[in-house]
């Protein structure tokens, strides 16, 4: 975890809006079918730092599975890999009114595989599920998960591997401790 | 992670109750899908998944209640899903399944 540091407003709101990050923190960690338990203490910890409600614990919590399930089925082809997953706590504050009420908080989770880059990209795309019972396809059904919770989902091919960013906003609360 | 504790209660073969403890993942999802299959054989009236006992669950599970469904479906049975939790419930929502399947 690091200290409180002031940053530069972001490039997506260049005066309406200061960024000050809050806490960061990473992981590294086996890919595997059975790595839910890692992922809670990764959302217990982030969930604690922002006093998220269980919902928004759940949710967050819900699309990481979904991601590293997706990455240890389609990407390791159900067998272990390695991740590394960073999570960075970000409050925003609205500089042109100041007003406390509007600050938000932004989780950003960074994940990084070293399965085979994926460059197909319909295979990322979501599309929600069927809502006739005799055809539904669950197939992508995560990845629809994904967006639907998340602010934002970026994919990134690299030569070794996947980077994902996943951005996830909510209200901030009064006395939120930074650089913990 | 602890694999799943699923009960059959078969005392009335028409009325098959399944209760499932645990989490529901790409992990302990094909358990499930094991435990439907016996049942899908005797061919009930209708299948009750008493889901009060399992406080996480993701896509991997409902993939397995979709085909619990379309199976009750194909075989003119019902399929219901009873005493989902909070965050089961949340992504029936998310996922706009939650009209889709009885719900009780």
């Amino acid at each position: 975890m690091v200290a409180a540091t002031n940053i530069e407003p972001t490039a997506q709101a260049p005066c309406a809006r200061v960024a000050q990050l809050l806490n960061a923190f990473c992981f590294q960690m086996e890919c595997r079918s059975d790595c839910l338990n890692i992922l809670r203490g990764i959302i217990e910890t982030t969930g604690a730092l922002i006093d998220a409600d269980k919902q928004a614990s759940n949710r967050m919590l819900l699309a990481l599975d979904e991601l590293m399930a997706n990455i240890w089925h389609h990407g390791y082809h159900d067998q272990q890999g390695s991740a590394e997953i960073e999570v960075e706590i970000r409050r925003y504050t609205n500089t042109e009114t100041n007003a406390k009420t509007n600050d938000s908080i932004e989780v950003c989770f960074q994940l990084r595989d070293f399965a085979t880059p994926i460059t197909n990209a319909a295979f990322l795309r979501p599309a929600p599920p069927c809502q006739d019972a005799a055809t539904i396809q669950p197939g992508h059904l995560g990845l629809f998960l994904i967006h639907t919770i998340m602010d934002s989902v970026q994919h990134q091919p690299l030569a070794d591997g996947n980077r994902w960013l996943m951005h996830y906003s909510l209200p901030s609360k009064p006395n939120l401790r930074s650089g913990k | 992670m602890t694999p799943l504790n699923i009960q059959i209660d078969s005392h009335d073969k028409a009325q098959q109750r399944i209760v499932i403890q645990g989490e529901i993942n790409i992990h302990t999802a094909p358990q499930l899908r094991d435990a439907f299959l016996p049942i899908f054989a005797i061919n009930p009236a209708s299948i009750t998944v008493d889901l009060s006992d399992v406080p996480f669950m993701d896509s991997s599970g409902i993939a397995t209640l979709v085909e619990g469904l379309q199976w009750s479906r194909t075989c003119g049975g019902k399929f219901i899903l009873s005493g989902m939790t909070e965050a089961v419930r949340d992504l029936f929502g998310l996922a706009k399944l939650d009209t889709v399947f009885t719900i009780v």
